[in-house]
C-alpha cells in the first residue's frame, strides 16, 4: 500500500512539474528513481531505451514501466495514471473558459503568430531526429519512398509504420 | 456541459468509444513520443475523421505543449473536451494511454531479453526513417497554410533557427509567436 501512495506522489508531482514531454520528465524521474532506490541503473537505462521505442507517449511508457518494476499491475496503473492525472485537470479547466473566447479577433491574431512559431518547432524536430535516424543511403531511400507514399496516395500511418518496419529488416 | 462548447471548423461529433479507438490507434502507430505524435494525430483526427480544421490542430498542440504535462496527453484531452465534453476527454486520454499500458507491461514482464534482438534493432531503424518523413510532410501540410504569408514564414523560419542553433525551449518559442501575433495581427485582422 505504501509503494502505491509514494508512486502515486512521485508521478503526481513528476507530471505536474514537468514542460515539453517525455524527455523532461526524464530527468525527474531519475532523481526519484536513485533517491528511493526503486531500479538498478541497468535497468533503468533499459526502460529509457525501451519506452522510446514502443508505441504511445514516452512519458506514459516509462510511467507504466517503473510502476510494474515497484508496484505490480497495480503499480503500473497508479503511476501511469498519476502522471497524466496533472496535465488532464489543468487541460479540461483551461479549456472550460478557452474555447468562449477562442473565435475572437484578438485570439485569433495571437495564434496567427503562434501556428507559424510551431511548424517552425516540429520542422526542428523533424531536423534533430533526422540527423539520429538518417545515418545512410538505406535510411534516406525509405525516407524519400515514405515522403512520396505520404504525398502522393495520402498512406496511413500505420501501413508506414508497419512497411518501414519490415523494409527496416530487409535492407539494414 | 457538452453543449456549451461552441464548434469551430468541422462539426463532426464521434462517439465516445470511437475517440477511445482512434487515440487507440494514434497512440499504437507512434513510436517516440510528442513530435512523432503531431502527424500521426493530425493524419487521424484532422484528414481522416474531420473532426477539427488543420489550424485547430496546430492551436491545440500549441496548449498542450504549453501547460505542464504530457504533450500527448494534453493535446489528446484537449480535442475529447472540444468534441464531447469531459467523459469525451476521459474516454480519449484512456484511448491515449491504453496501448502504452498493454505493450510496455507485457515487455517489462515478459520480453526484456529479446528487445536487443537484431531484427527489433532493424525494424526499429527501418520505423525510425519513416518518422522522419511523417514529420516532414506534416510541416508541409500545415505550413501551407499556418506559414503562408512573409511575416508568418519569417516567424516559421526564426523558431526553427533558434531552436536549432540556439537550443531555446519550445515554450518560450510559443510563447513568442503568440506576442508577435498579437502585435502584427491585432489591427490587419480588424473584425473578422
Amino acid at each position: 500500500m505504501t509503494i502505491l501512495l509514494e508512486l502515486f506522489y512521485a508521478f503526481f508531482v513528476i507530471g505536474s512539474f514537468s514542460f515539453g514531454g517525455g524527455y523532461a520528465i526524464l530527468s525527474f524521474l531519475q532523481q526519484e528513481v536513485e533517491r528511493r532506490g526503486w531500479m538498478t541503473t541497468e535497468r533503468f537505462v533499459d526502460m529509457i531505451a525501451i519506452s522510446q521505442s514502443t508505441p504511445g507517449p514516452i512519458a506514459i511508457n516509462m510511467a507504466t514501466f517503473v510502476g510494474y518494476e515497484t508496484g505490480g499491475l497495480l503499480g503500473a496503473l497508479v503511476a501511469t495514471l498519476a502522471v497524466a492525472l496533472p496535465g488532464m485537470i489543468l487541460m479540461t479547466l483551461f479549456a472550460l473558459c478557452f474555447f468562449h473566447f477562442y473565435e475572437r479577433s484578438g485570439t485569433q491574431a495571437v495564434f496567427k503568430g503562434l501556428r507559424p512559431a510551431v511548424v517552425g518547432l516540429v520542422a526542428a524536430a523533424a531536423w534533430q531526429i533526422g540527423k539520429v535516424a538518417v545515418v545512410n543511403g538505406v535510411a534516406a531511400g525509405i525516407t524519400v519512398v515514405a515522403i512520396v507514399l505520404i504525398a502522393k496516395w495520402k498512406i496511413s500511418p500505420v501501413l508506414l509504420v508497419i512497411g518501414s518496419a519490415v523494409a527496416g529488416i530487409l535492407l539494414f | 456541459m457538452e453543449t456549451k462548447v461552441p464548434e469551430f471548423g468541422k462539426a463532426k461529433r464521434p462517439g465516445l468509444l470511437e475517440l477511445f479507438f482512434t487515440f487507440s490507434r494514434i497512440s499504437f502507430v507512434t513510436i517516440g513520443g510528442g513530435y512523432v505524435m503531431f502527424p500521426v494525430m493530425k493524419a487521424e483526427v484532422v484528414n481522416s475523421k474531420g473532426w477539427i480544421s488543420d489550424e485547430e490542430m496546430v492551436d491545440y498542440y500549441a496548449l498542450g505543449q504549453s501547460i505542464p504535462g504530457i504533450i500527448a496527453m494534453n493535446t489528446t484531452t484537449l480535442i475529447g473536451y472540444r468534441k464531447r465534453g469531459i467523459p469525451g476527454a476521459i474516454c480519449s486520454a484512456a484511448g491515449m494511454a491504453a496501448p502504452s499500458l498493454i505493450v510496455i507491461l507485457l515487455i517489462a514482464a515478459f520480453l526484456t531479453p529479446y528487445f536487443d534482438h537484431p531484427w527489433v534493432q532493424k525494424a526499429f531503424a527501418g520505423i525510425r526513417a519513416a518518422v522522419v518523413a511523417m514529420i516532414v510532410m506534416a510541416v508541409w501540410q500545415v505550413g501551407k497554410k499556418s506559414a503562408s504569408t512573409l511575416p508568418t514564414l519569417g516567424i516559421a523560419l526564426g523558431a526553427f533557427a533558434l531552436i536549432v542553433l540556439a537550443g531555446l525551449h519550445p515554450v518560450l518559442m510559443i510563447l513568442l509567436g503568440g506576442c508577435l501575433g498579437a502585435i502584427l495581427f491585432r489591427k490587419v485582422e480588424g473584425t473578422s
